[in-house]
């Protein structure tokens, strides 16, 4: 019986010693493929994985806002440029708000006028905010005599609120300087804000007082970043007054002081020169400007004119930025560098 | 004797030149604030006779009153959800005050939290993807996208809202980014692995190791925003016209003319009060204000 028995359960037995081989034979494969978990690299993943959470929410609310206020509105700006209103409704317009601009500018000879103004602004505010100021900063720099007053003095206007300095300048032109005109020559003059002739020189001379002292200031922080043992050592070997600023310090602060310069390419279409604060939505027409322009057509506009304006501000913002780098190229390929004075030397 | 030879080295013609024509500047500056001082301590008679030159009488004479009647008769017409009138210089000063201190906490922390996970943080790719987009962001002019800004403000429910305040600060694209940035990345790792080695977590070492060494660059920062803030007309103008601050209603006390307001001595005298807590500021911190910003304390 227990032969037979042996006979019988023999394949059954084979079967299962097979498969628990087989199962036996994977685990150990599977195992050995397994590298071994130290201590040391769980401790290292942890804290990668911390790190990341650490990391992402403190970053989350600033990431977001990023996101909103350069991707989101920015992204919107340009999608409303190619939109318009319509029976209350906003419609796909394509070129047509684009169209409409150079339509304008053709028969409109106000556009042509406020960029005659936008560019005579940008002109003299670069060249007497940024060029001018150099030698009276470079004074400044040297610390020779009254210079801590001279700071003070010129940083006072930044700090103050530019409409209270148009306010008082406001009242200077228009009631005390006729007054005092009147006195000393004899004559009339209208107000300097009312006369529509005198009105745009004014705010420019204006703005260019006013701001002065400010673009001073930011050479001066330029000038600072200049060591002071490299000028030292040039007072040593019997460097002069204009041979320092000229060898020395204005080409150590060159890409600051061009910054400047290259920057307020942009400030063509967004200087308004204040003229909200002077006028509100009133200003003459002999004074207006794109920054101006803009701001009241949005401020005081209906909402279907949005998509034209920001059909402007997508073609300027395209202008703007190539003028930038057209200007970023310009200097560094023309100006002072390292470089260039060492082949100067070889030659 | 040093700075005498300084000067006496330094001495020619167009030095001489420079020194005149700064003083020029610096007297054309100071007439203009001294003339509006003396204006706005006048009456209206003695403005209307004699528009230029110093008040009649003696100083206990002039009309010190016109700071307070300018003060009571500064007023901006609003149009809020639960009220419609007039908001005075109490309600102006109070969204000032917000506006200026909470307004510049908010930008200076987000700026330097930001600056912070960005120069601790360099190993993820975010972190120089968003320091490039600052760069890109200060360098490449964007111009009129403000009806675009508007439609979605309006869309959050954000305009004319005090939310508005806590929001727009939370951003830390601009120069100060990079100043936080340059120093925190100075710092070596030593700081951070001897606080580790202490036990110190993550918050603990930004707060209580990186913070204290920029707090005296956080506190010019600071005052340097709330400067702005203070003065800034426009972004009330723009985004919250029913909450005005005090620089909002000189704007409209210059604008709309109100016949309270239209003679020049109390419109000035409103001036002179918003311009003193600047001026006082200036003159307490004026080193830090005008100095460099100065890197920390590092020993060692």
């Amino acid at each position: 019986m227990k032969k037979i028995f042996s006979i019988i359960s023999f394949p059954f037995v084979w079967a299962y010693r097979f498969v628990n081989d087989a199962i036996y034979s994977l685990k150990v494969v599977i195992h050995s493929k397994r590298k071994p978990k130290g201590r040391l690299e769980a401790r290292k993943n942890k804290e990668k994985v911390y790190d990341l959470i650490f990391y992402s929410c403190f970053l989350a609310i600033p990431f977001a806002m990023f996101i909103l206020t350069n991707i989101i509105i920015n992204g919107n700006a340009i999608v409303m440029a190619f939109e318009k209103m319509e029976d209350g409704k906003t419609v796909f317009a394509g070129l047509e708000n684009f169209k409409q601009i150079f339509i304008n500018f053709r028969i409109d000879g106000n556009y042509m006028f406020m960029l005659k103004n936008s560019l005579l602004i940008y002109l003299f505010t670069t060249v007497f905010n940024s060029f001018i100021p150099i030698l009276f900063s470079y004074y400044v720099y040297k610390k020779l005599f009254g210079y801590r007053v001279f700071k003070v003095m010129l940083f006072i206007p930044t700090i103050l609120s530019s409409i209270i300095t148009v306010s008082i300048f406001t009242m200077l032109s228009n009631e005390v300087i006729p007054d005092l005109w009147m006195e000393l020559f004899g004559k009339t003059l209208h107000p300097l804000l009312v006369n529509p002739n005198t009105t745009f020189p004014t705010i420019l001379t204006y703005t260019l007082w006013m701001g002065f002292g400010g673009g001073l200031l930011t050479q001066l922080a330029a000038m600072n970043t200049v060591d002071p043992s490299v000028s030292e050592s040039a007072q040593l070997e019997g460097v002069g007054f204009f041979q320092e600023l000229w060898y020395i310090v204005l080409p150590a602060c060159y890409q600051i002081l061009m910054l400047g310069f290259i920057t307020g390419a942009g400030s063509i279409f967004t200087n308004s020169l204040n003229l909200y604060a002077f006028f509100g939505n009133g200003a003459p027409s002999t004074a207006s400007n794109f920054g101006y322009f803009f701001q009241i057509r949005t401020l005081d506009g209906e909402y279907a004119e949005y998509f034209y304006l920001s059909a402007w501000g997508v073609f300027t913002t395209i202008i703007a930025t190539a003028l930038t780098l057209s200007l970023r190229w310009l200097f560094n390929r023309f100006g002072p560098s390292e470089d260039s004075r060492e082949n100067k030397k070889k030659v | 004797m040093k700075t005498r030879k300084k000067y006496r080295q330094n001495l020619n013609v167009t030095s001489v030149a420079i020194f005149i024509v700064l003083t020029i500047y610096v007297i054309s500056v100071l007439a203009m604030y001294l003339w509006a001082f003396f204006a706005s301590i006048k009456t209206e008679t003695q403005f209307s006779q004699d528009n230029v030159g110093l008040p009649p009488g003696w100083p206990w004479e002039w009309a010190w009153s016109n700071y307070i009647e300018a003060l009571r008769e500064l007023k901006v017409d609003v149009s809020l959800p639960n009220y419609h009138g007039y908001v005075y210089f109490s309600t102006m000063f109070w969204n000032s005050i917000l506006y200026t201190i909470g307004g510049a906490l908010i930008n200076n922390l987000t700026i330097w939290l930001v600056a912070f996970l960005l120069a601790r943080y360099s190993k993820y790719k975010l972190s120089s993807i968003l320091f490039a987009a600052n760069i890109a962001l200060m360098t490449i002019p964007v111009i009129n996208n403000l009806p675009s800004a508007l439609s979605v403000y309006r869309a959050l429910n954000w305009y004319d809202n005090l939310w508005f305040i806590v929001f727009n600060n939370i951003a830390f694209t601009g120069m100060y980014l990079i100043i936080y940035y340059e120093f925190i990345r100075s710092l070596g790792r030593d700081y951070y692995e001897a606080a580790y080695m202490d036990g110190a977590g993550r918050f603990t070492i930004m707060t209580k190791i990186v913070f204290p060494l920029t707090s005296s660059m956080f506190f010019v920062v600071f005052l340097l925003l709330a400067i702005v803030r203070w003065n800034d007309y426009m972004t009330m103008i723009i985004w919250m016209p029913n909450r005005p601050t005090l620089v909002y209603g000189v704007y409209k006390t210059g604008v709309s003319r109100m016949s309270q307001m239209s003679f020049p001595p109390l419109q000035i005298a409103v001036c002179m009060v918003i311009m003193l807590p600047m001026l006082l500021l200036f003159f307490l911190f004026q080193k830090s204000i005008m100095g460099n910003l100065r890197l920390g304390a590092v020993k060692g």
